[in-house]
């Protein structure tokens, strides 16, 4: 299927797409993950995970039979020796699995030769063992009260978060002795979503580091009750919500972090939603207007020194966010996923409409930014949703002299594409590198594609260009 | 029109009309009330029993860790001798299991606490205290199940719940 272009100045992009991997899952899938590092691809469908291999783009090994119901999120645990991988999968069973597999070399390998057929189902692993040596269900995690919807490592791989129908957001820290050693802690219960809380995401490693009193790692949620909550860890150790994120007019479906921010700035949140927008949000800093150091200022407020107060008196302190960009509408329904590519900063959705959308962010040339940088992107918004008040986090958008300038970008839509998983709703896309075959060999590992992963049980990648 | 004589006769259906919607809203004035009072009192109940049965087990289990036994024995003099007695009655008979202590385990055990501590928790009935009580409730209630999982207690719970059957199994 070819792209509709935009008629634009700027060169549109085609999207075109490329052969599904095989085999065909015949199940819904609900979530298709990239390895951070190696040539694999983990598909939840179903009540198991299918891993395929981006370079012959068929399947390599499978998960299967530790989940009672659906399987509908994976995460790879990042920073494994070589030859090792480790996945967590969410259920809705309300635990969450991890799993390891140890394969010698044949994850190193990019010209893997799958032999064994098989449909990705549980009968041809069982008892088989030869060449897909099956992952292995090392550790259950149980809390939840309800279905488990999101699970994700913090960068380190030291953290774990899940969330939950319960409401409630459960951080977990590893507590093994060594690596291999599967022991997790529940470190955190957060109960401060009044719903169903649908998404976990912890923030990539950035040369900002912990302001002041808190630690360097951020999570956010997002939830049924229309609002994002970030949270940050205190010199306690207690994980405290440092902001609420509001706008949305549904469901926040999911939210991703920018995956490389400009150089001092801190990583912006995208965010999507059943209310047919994607938006983005950048944290209001305070500082001097120097820009922040690498080292990490310290708040330059009252509260730096006041570190012996208990936590029930420091709820106040929180972060200010605002919503600086709502991207120009291309969906008729809810969106169900987005992806920020970290190479290219292209962005990429869709959902129930299964149209794929992608999107540039370009600086804005037209009309003299008056003074604040943030205060055009409001207009755009605000331009974006007829005339609508700019959401901020509660708090008046005229004090906004002090966050750092940032040059005044607006986003434009470069290609969409419609039905493409024919009439089924897709429900998740991700930016991938490309090592198939049909790619240059100069350009494996170097050019990316979409992978959309849809109800029809395809995943499906496509080409960008 | 010399019509005055003849008007209280001639309305008679909105003086009673009146009198009806009179008595009606009276009655349930008085109705709400009461029921009002009714449901303030069992929500509020619910509510610090809630908040006290989080209490107890913080103190249960803060004498179980020698660490803050210790820190509680030192405090004997001023406020409560009650925790004291309660625990030097539990010594005479069978004393609860130790609990090792950990660091982490005791930060969890005194913040708990500390966020339902009694006659820290408002009892007024403005939008800002029921707020900060509902917010302190839920975070309690979170310390909880991290305390009960540390300690082991969450087990019993599981049991029950191994037939996991949803309304579609997908």
């Amino acid at each position: 299927m070819s792209a509709n272009p935009e008629p634009t100045a700027a060169p549109a992009l085609t999207v075109t797409a490329l052969p599904p991997f095989k085999p065909d899952l015949y199940e819904r899938a609900w979530t298709s993950i990239p390895h951070p590092t190696l040539p694999l691809i983990a598909t939840a469908h179903q009540k198991s995970v299918t891993v395929f291999s981006l370079s012959t783009l068929s399947a390599h090994s499978s998960l299967t039979g530790g989940h009672s119901r659906s399987v509908r999120s994976v995460a790879w645990k990042p920073n494994l020796g070589p030859g090792k991988l480790c996945l967590v999968t969410g259920s809705f069973d309300s635990t969450a699995g991890l799993w390891r597999w140890e394969g010698g070399d044949k994850a190193d390998n990019l010209e893997v030769e799958i032999t064994a057929g098989g449909n990705g189902a549980a009968d041809s692993d069982d008892g088989d063992g030869d060449d897909k040596d099956d992952w292995e269900f090392t550790l259950v995690l149980e809390g939840h009260d309800s279905e488990v919807k999101s699970a994700a490592f913090s960068p380190a791989g030291q953290y774990l978060a899940t969330c939950s129908r319960d409401k409630s957001v459960w951080i977990w820290e590893d507590v093994g002795a060594t690596e291999a050693d599967d022991e997790w802690e529940t470190v955190a219960v957060l109960n401060e979503h009044d719903g169903d809380v649908k998404a976990v995401a912890w923030c990539p490693e950035h040369n900002r580091a912990g302001r002041g009193r808190y630690s360097a790692d951020v999570l956010a949620s997002a939830s049924y009750d229309n609002t994002v909550r970030v949270w940050r860890e205190d010199g306690d150790g207690e994980w405290v919500c440092v902001a609420v994120l509001e706008g949305h007019d549904g469901t926040v479906w999911g939210l991703q972090w920018e995956p490389r921010p400009a150089a001092a700035r801190f990583p912006r949140l995208m965010t999507w939603s059943a209310d047919r927008t994607v938006r983005l949000w950048t944290l209001q800093e305070e500082d001097d207007g120097d820009g922040d150091d690498g080292a990490g200022t310290a708040p330059r407020h009252a509260w730096g020194g006041l570190g012996g107060i208990p936590n029930t008196m420091r709820r106040s302190l929180k972060e200010e966010w605002k919503c600086t960009a709502v991207l120009p509408q291309a969906h008729t329904r809810d969106i169900y996923s987005a992806a920020w590519s970290a190479d290219s900063g292209l962005l990429a959705s869709t959902g129930s409409d299964g149209v794929i959308a992608v999107y540039k962010e370009e600086p804005q040339q037209a009309s003299a930014a008056a003074g604040n940088g943030t205060g055009m992107t409001d207009a755009e918004a605000a331009v974006a949703l007829d005339g609508d008040v700019p959401m901020t986090n509660g708090h008046s958008t005229a004090g906004g002299g002090k966050t750092p300038e940032a040059p005044p970008t607006a986003w434009r839509v470069m290609a969409t594409v419609a039905g493409a998983h024919g009439p089924y709703e897709v429900n998740h896309i991700t930016w991938c590198k490309r090592y198939d075959a049909a790619c240059p060999s100069e350009r494996r590992g170097v050019e990316e594609m979409l992978v959309t992963t849809g109800d029809d049980g395809v995943v499906r990648p496509w080409q960008v260009s | 029109m010399a019509s005055d004589p003849f008007d209280d006769v001639l309305n008679l259906e909105d003086q009673y009309y009146d009198q009806g919607y009179q008595q009606g809203y009276d009655d349930g004035y008085q109705a709400g009330k009461i029921e009002g009072r009714s449901v303030g009192l069992k929500t509020g109940y619910e509510k610090f029993l809630e908040a006290g049965r989080m209490q107890g087990k913080a103190i249960v289990w803060a004498n179980r860790i020698s660490n803050l036994r210790a820190a509680a024995a030192e405090n004997s003099a001023e406020l409560k001798s009650q925790p004291q007695d309660a625990s030097a009655a539990a010594t005479d008979r069978r004393p609860l299991p130790a609990l090792p202590g950990n660091p982490r385990l005791e930060k969890n055990v005194t913040s708990l606490y500390a966020l339902v501590e009694p006659g820290t928790l408002s009892t007024e009935n403005n939008d800002e205290a029921v707020n900060d009580f509902d917010d302190r409730v839920k975070r309690a209630q979170g310390k909880l199940k991290i305390v009960e999982r540390s300690v082991g207690e969450d087990r019993e719970k599981d049991a029950p719940q191994s037939p996991r059957q949803g309304r579609n199994e997908i």
